[in-house]
């Protein structure tokens, strides 16, 4: 019989005719229904090709139908005519794929590595927790919609969601690392801990709660890396059916875990465990839910049309792509498979004025009086609204205005770029949320949570949308764009320096999009003043973040006479602190330190003036003093000793014996393989590996008899206490000689090392530039 | 790392040699592989060519190319360095398949532009070693790859291609630096060694060289602008249908097909 929903989109995935869907209407039904849909993608061949297309088309073992379709190629604009391929199982899209990948080369294919889900809701413009009233006909099959919401809209609301917490009770390490897991289940404000005595008991157990709670979001810990996989493993050696798909037609979708390069670094990233019906959400497994809670993992999953489960395993780069495919899917915009722009040829002159980043001027080092901090607001991606630039519209073949400064690139006049068109919406929802909770700060807690949780998910969005324009495999991607927002920001900043001192201010220190800035006696007034000045003729908005009563921009660890960018410590005028880059804020950083950190940046709080600092030096001392006296009694707790480093690589590939290289093996000889990318915690037993050959204990392994390495905590601890004292004249060695501690001998090994690492880059060093002589 | 020749047997030859016999005759295509030391060869080729006025292209698939380099090196010689580093030019890859898309179509198309006859290609099979990449595909736009450089060849174009890996896992990877070297009219191969600092052998010439990849199928060459298309074919399925083919490419000329090309056939699929 016909009928209607009132609810919200919860879940969907492909089946073999069309789409599974899930619904929950507004009293918390929950719902399964179908959609039919035929997933297509589009093949650019010519002459002969199409009709071997057509030939093969015929043959394949999946059946399938081939039209002739015109589409937008995104960087010349113009139409083509393309094959548009049609697969009648929505289940083997993949496989057709593949079956034409065989035949065809890679740059014929498009829009042929989308999800058949999120191709649905490009299609139908349908989002995951949409809201409306959806009619089905007499089967079941969605026939029709109306949506009382918009991908767009602020203020939505959410299904009356039902959420079971699932977790190993024994959190003192990941699951990984232990032998036998027991299951903690939370929901309706309950916990529940699974006690029963043998596999068959518990799986049961666990049944009976996923029954009573039937939950839409199952939030795990290590979810996807353990949890789920050990139980279905168990729920098969045991044969008890599991009732974690609601839909129990369908199987669970799983991925393998991978290590990739990020920035320079490896890291590891789990697999995938989705259920059918319900989502699963692994906190561990998902930067959104971590940053901004199942709050932001809304936002996203709405904004970016990705399914809950896949958008909260996403990457901030896949979600931004999957905007601009949908913007793509929707303007008739082919989506290349591959991406293949290469950057235009351009002089060696030219590259040595692109390739550049955001410009830095170094603070002076020590500490400052009265200095206010002005940020540009969400710079970047203001500038690639404002400016438009994207891949498509900078260097366009149409316009000839040489409209990025410096380096006199073109932009497009006549359209807007896909960057900026799908940057737009994020930037103006961001403002909306960061006003609702300003306005809600110490009125509403649960509408202001909510309201930065959201701004934050999409804070990350605007953070990475720049890096993405340069990414390797952004689909739509371009170095010159990359290189344009670069020069407009540095002309941004120019134009702020030189207004900032045409007013009197002295530029203490400029990064990327904060400017430091000093003016005797300057007011607050006088500062938004000028950021008004600033937001008016650079065209973005700068605020004010505050005036600090002091900062301190601290010396490089690698060179006691310059300051590195991006590190401070500074107490702004209206009570709070503000860090970056020091111990107390670094993840690296073992807790017994930042507290000792934390405890020296309180006592300074009180100071207006740094000759108050300079008065307050023998309290920090006595600080430090107190704090290295525990460390070096032995009796400080080692869990505030724990470190955390990612390993580089698998046990076997480490052919050094770093302390990195002998974790991974105690790790590996326990059973538990870390894969490259992967974190280890540890706490430093000997770090010479003169007394304990192991030098450092994983924290699965540590026991309380193998105590810690004194010599080598003190020394982390030295070092964060000379951060904050260096400019009043304590560095290492004074800070030693001050407390009475001998100077250990491994100072004078790593001298010697450092040479001899000098004499084996000499032979290198001594070949002159292009005087090479090859012998003859 | 082992080189997959031995030079027991060879002798060292001089740059000079390579120099010389990569400027004249116009039209070649040479490989040199080795220690890192080939990137800064390979720019001193270059500054010597841009001194006297030539412009060259770069293509770098493995961010090499040292912009300071070739401006120390006008510096030294009191040439305005400016205009000597507005006479190469450069575009980076960072994927395969951005270095095929700026080989096969740009590189062609820029080189007639600027008038130059010379082109310089660094690291191409570094992106083909990332394993995001299938090694069935890298397989594939590298043989296109050959046949555009023969193109290119036939055209009195010289291309310098320079590769430091050839030795990479997975090993099933290798099989590309075999691939690449079997395409090349020269190899040169630059060691360093402590004992003899840089040493520079041709390890083989187009006499040695097996031109494996142009080959269709067993005993017939194919024309290096003939297109392979049929069953069995290397290049079997690739008709060079390319969404971007058109973009920006100025009066690209149309080369009549060779008689006697065979038409494409329906697929072998069973």
């Amino acid at each position: 019989m016909p009928h209607t929903i009132t609810g919200w989109l919860f879940d969907l995935y492909p089946s073999p005719h069309g789409v599974t869907l899930w619904f929950i209407d507004e009293d918390g039904g929950k719902h399964r229904r179908f959609s039919a849909f035929v997933p297509s993608f589009f093949l650019h061949v010519h002459g002969f090709d199409v009709q071997r297309a057509e030939v093969l088309g015929a043959r394949c073992p999946t059946p399938v139908s081939l039209t002739r379709a015109t589409r937008t190629e995104i960087y010349s604009g113009d139409s083509l005519e393309v094959l548009h391929v049609h697969v009648h199982d929505p289940m083997r899209f993949r496989d057709v794929v593949w079956y034409y990948e065989r035949f065809f080369p890679h740059f014929a294919f498009c829009n042929s590595d989308i999800l058949v889900a999120q191709l649905f809701l490009y299609e139908t413009q349908l989002f995951p927790l949409a809201f409306g009233d959806y009619e089905f006909d007499d089967n079941g099959r969605l026939a029709d919609w109306t949506l009382r919401d918009s991908r767009e809209a602020t203020d939505y609301k959410l299904p009356p969601f039902s959420i079971m917490l699932l977790r190993n009770a024994n959190d003192f390490v990941p699951p990984k690392y232990q032998k036998h897991l027991q299951l903690e289940l939370t929901y309706d404000n309950q916990t529940y801990l699974l006690e029963q005595e043998t596999p068959r008991e518990v799986l049961d157990a666990l049944n009976w709660h996923l029954h009573r709670c039937d939950p839409d979001i199952i939030l795990t810990d290590y979810g996807d890396s353990v949890l789920m996989p050990k139980i279905t493993e168990l729920a098969r050696r045991y044969n008890v059916p599991l009732l974690l798909n609601r839909d129990q037609d369908a199987s669970y979708v799983t991925t393998k875990e991978s290590s990739f390069f990020q920035y320079g670094k490896i890291v590891h990233k789990d697999g995938a465990f989705e259920l059918a019906g319900r989502w699963h959400v692994d906190a561990t497994n998902s930067m959104t839910v971590a940053e901004a809670d199942l709050d932001g993992l809304f936002e996203m999953a709405r904004l970016t049309q990705m399914c809950g489960q896949r958008q909260g395993r996403a990457s901030i780069g896949t979600s931004m792509s999957s905007l601009q495919l949908s913007w793509a899917y929707r303007n008739g915009i082919l989506i290349p498979s591959k991406k293949r722009e290469p950057e235009d040829f351009k002089s060696a002159a030219t590259l040595l004025l692109a390739d550049r980043g955001g410009l830095i001027f170094n603070p002076p080092l020590g500490y400052h009086e009265s200095v206010a901090e002005l940020d540009f607001v969400s710079m970047y991606p203001t500038i690639m609204v404002e400016h438009n630039v994207s891949p498509e519209t900078v260097n366009c073949r149409c316009c000839r205005n040489s409209n990025v400064p410096e380096l006199g690139y073109t932009i497009c006049e006549k359209r807007e770029g896909i960057v900026p068109a799908t940057l737009r919406a994020v930037v103006k929802k961001r403002a909306y949320y960061k006003a609702m909770k300003k306005k809600y700060k110490g009125k509403d807690e649960i509408l202001f949570r909510r309201y930065d949780h959201r701004q934050n998910a999409l804070k990350w969005m605007l953070v990475s949308c720049f890096g993405y324009l340069g990414y390797k495999n952004a689909r739509f991607g371009k170095i010159e764009a990359h290189e344009s927002v670069n020069a407009f920001s540095r002309d941004a900043i120019l134009t702020a320096k030189e207004i900032a001192e045409s007013h009197g201010f002295h530029l203490l220190h400029a990064i990327i999009d904060c400017i430091w800035l000093k003016k005797q006696g300057a007011t607050e007034r006088e500062y938004e003043e000028l950021a008004r000045e600033i937001a008016r003729k650079a065209g973005i908005d700068i605020s004010l973040e505050g005036i600090y009563t002091w900062i301190l921009f601290p010396a490089s660890k690698m060179d006691p006479d310059i300051t590195t960018a991006n590190r401070y410590a500074g107490w702004y005028n209206h009570g709070e602190m503000k860090i970056r880059g020091v111990e107390a804020r670094r993840r690296d950083t073992p807790k017994f330190i930042k507290n000792m950190q934390s405890a020296m940046l309180e006592r300074m709080s009180g100071a207006r003036t740094v000759e108050e600092l300079r008065g307050a030096v023998p309290e920090l001392l006595d600080i430090v003093r107190n704090f290295i006296s525990l460390l070096r009694s032995g009796k400080a707790n080692p869990m505030d000793l724990v470190l955390r480093r990612h390993v580089a690589k698998e046990a076997d590939e480490y052919t050094n014996n770093s302390i990195s290289a002998v974790v991974s093996k105690l790790v590996k000889e326990m059973g538990v393989p870390l894969a490259a990318g992967e974190s280890i915690e540890f706490i430093i037993i000997d770090r010479s590996g003169k007394k304990k050959p192991e030098k450092a204990k994983p924290l699965a392994l540590y026991a309380f008899e193998d105590g810690y390495d004194i010599e080598q905590y003190t020394e982390f601890a030295l070092k964060a206490a000379e951060t904050l004292l260096l400019p009043f004249g304590y560095d290492v060695e004074a800070l030693k000689e001050h407390l009475g501690l001998p100077t250990p001998i491994h100072k004078r090994v790593a001298q010697t090392g450092r040479l001899l690492s000098l004499k084996r880059t000499a032979l290198v060093k001594q070949i002159p530039l292009f005087r090479m002589r090859l012998h003859s | 790392m082992r080189a997959p020749h031995s030079s027991h047997a060879l002798q060292p030859v001089s740059s000079q040699v390579l120099v010389q016999s990569f400027v004249t005759p116009p039209g070649k295509v040479y490989l040199l592989y080795g220690d890192n030391l080939i990137f800064q060869l390979s720019l001193r080729m270059a500054a010597s060519a841009m001194a006297q006025g030539k412009p060259i292209a770069v293509v770098d698939g493995c961010n090499q190319f040292n912009v300071h380099l070739l401006s120390r090196f006008a510096r030294e010689r009191h040439l305005n360095p400016e205009q000597f580093l507005n006479l190469i030019f450069i575009s980076r890859g960072f994927t395969c398949y951005q270095m095929e898309q700026a080989i096969a179509s740009r590189l062609p198309v820029f080189l007639e532009d600027i008038h130059s006859n010379t082109a310089m290609i660094f690291g191409l099979l570094d992106t083909f070693y990332d394993e995001q990449a299938p090694f069935r595909e890298v397989q594939q736009i590298l043989k296109r790859l050959l046949l555009v450089l023969q193109n290119m060849k036939a055209d009195g174009i010289s291309v310098l291609l320079t590769c430091t890996q050839w030795n990479v896992l997975p090993r099933e990877r290798n099989q590309l630096f075999a691939t690449l070297r079997s395409g090349m009219d020269r190899v040169y191969r630059l060691e360093l060694s402590e004992a003899h600092g840089p040493q520079l052998f041709l390890e083989s010439t187009v006499e040695d060289a097996v031109p494996l990849m142009l080959t269709a199928r067993a005993g017939s060459a194919i024309h290096p602008t003939q297109t392979c298309r049929e069953k069995g074919d290397d290049l079997y399925g690739t008709n060079g249908s390319d969404v971007y083919q058109h973009y920006r490419q100025r009066d690209r000329k149309l080369v009549k097909v060779p008689p006697g090309t065979a038409p494409g056939g329906p697929g072998n699929l069973r």
